[in-house]
């Protein structure tokens, strides 16, 4: 996959009296290891921000189905992962399921691999022999977490600039029947700015590239349940709203 | 809920960062961590709120510049203008 080598941060990591200390820059965070584990996360995203300038990093999956751009946002749990998969098992290309970085007319995805957890696995059996090959780290209840790349015998993750043609917002439903309807630019924008990490500096140039962009894209809402349905709608939603 | 009179003034606060779209503006208020939307009227209604139009002044122009036969609301846009804190009456 081509992309920027990478760099290595220096952040210093002491032990301190309630647990450690992660010092970086002019930052210091002293806690325990939940809050080193966010005080990580941060510095990598405020690192990534700072890469992008102006832009938005906006937690959402990304897919190109049937030659249009989708990006799915939603809060944590709502199915984007798992639709992502089922996305993959059906012959369609998956950018990500993470982040899509928005810094102008054009964006990107974080080049990272789907995170799978074990309990997710049966709603794609399908995908189930693929993802227990991939490599995995145990979760906090000892469950494992899988790291697979979006590929297939049939699908090569390939990464690359795009403009987004389709937003929707997932709301979950599991158990339940799937359901797409049109939504407003406003109604997603709104979703959006739930779902994003803004730079410190430029915030409303930011939010206006989100704005502009979503503006130009058609929006949806989705209700996830039954998956088979949600891809079918996916696929339907490509073919009557071509650009 | 304010008063608005068709001779009232407002101004724009400071602080405030303006960022033009295709369809209105996006204001983000860095003071207080909020972000505005306002559309294509909405903006006009803002941009002009400078101290020195008043009311009525907006509103004429708007009908003039939207070739609108009924006169407009501009009350409300500055009733929620004031409510987001994106304007205050120039006294």
């Amino acid at each position: 996959m081509p992309g920027a080598s990478l760099t290595p941060l220096d952040v210093n990591v002491i032990p301190a009296a309630d647990g450690y200390s992660i010092q970086f820059d002019t930052i210091e965070t002293t806690g325990d290891l939940d809050v080193m584990l966010d005080a990580a996360h941060s510095i990598v995203r405020n690192v990534l921000l700072g890469d992008i300038g102006s832009g938005v990093l906006l937690h959402g999956a990304s897919l190109r189905v049937g030659g249009s751009n989708v990006v799915l946002i939603g809060d944590k749990a709502t199915g984007k992962t798992t639709l992502s998969l089922k996305a993959l098992a059906s012959g369609i290309q998956v950018y990500g399921d993470e982040h899509v970085l928005i810094s102008g007319p054009q964006l990107n995805t974080r080049p990272r691999t789907l995170r799978v957890k074990e309990g997710s696995i049966h709603v794609v059996t399908e995908m189930a022999a693929a993802i227990q090959q991939c490599p995995f780290l145990i979760n906090w209840d000892g469950s494992k977490i899988y790291s697979m790349a979006p590929e297939t015998s049939d699908v090569t993750w390939q990464l690359a600039p795009y403009s987004v043609d389709h937003f929707i917002c997932l709301k979950p439903n599991h158990d339940g029947s799937s359901d797409l309807e049109q939504s407003s630019s406003d109604e997603t924008f709104q979703m959006a700015m739930t779902q994003c990490f803004l730079p410190d500096e430029g915030r409303g140039q930011s939010l206006a590239a989100l704005h502009t962009t979503i503006g130009t894209a058609k929006c949806w809402n989705m209700r996830l349940g039954n998956l088979d349905q949600a891809i079918g709608m996916l696929q339907q939603m490509a073919i009557d709203h071509v650009k | 809920m304010t008063e608005i009179s068709t001779g009232d003034r407002f101004q724009t606060l400071e602080g405030m960062e303006l960022n033009e779209v295709p369809d209105g503006y996006v204001i983000y208020d860095n003071d207080n961590e909020r972000v505005h939307y306002l559309n294509s009227t909405a903006a006009i209604v803002y941009q002009m709120s400078d101290g020195k139009h008043s009311v009525a002044d907006i509103a004429s122009l708007l009908k003039l510049a939207f070739e609108l036969d009924e006169d407009v609301d501009v009350a409300t846009s500055v009733q929620q203008m004031l409510g987001a804190g994106l304007i205050c009456r120039v006294e």
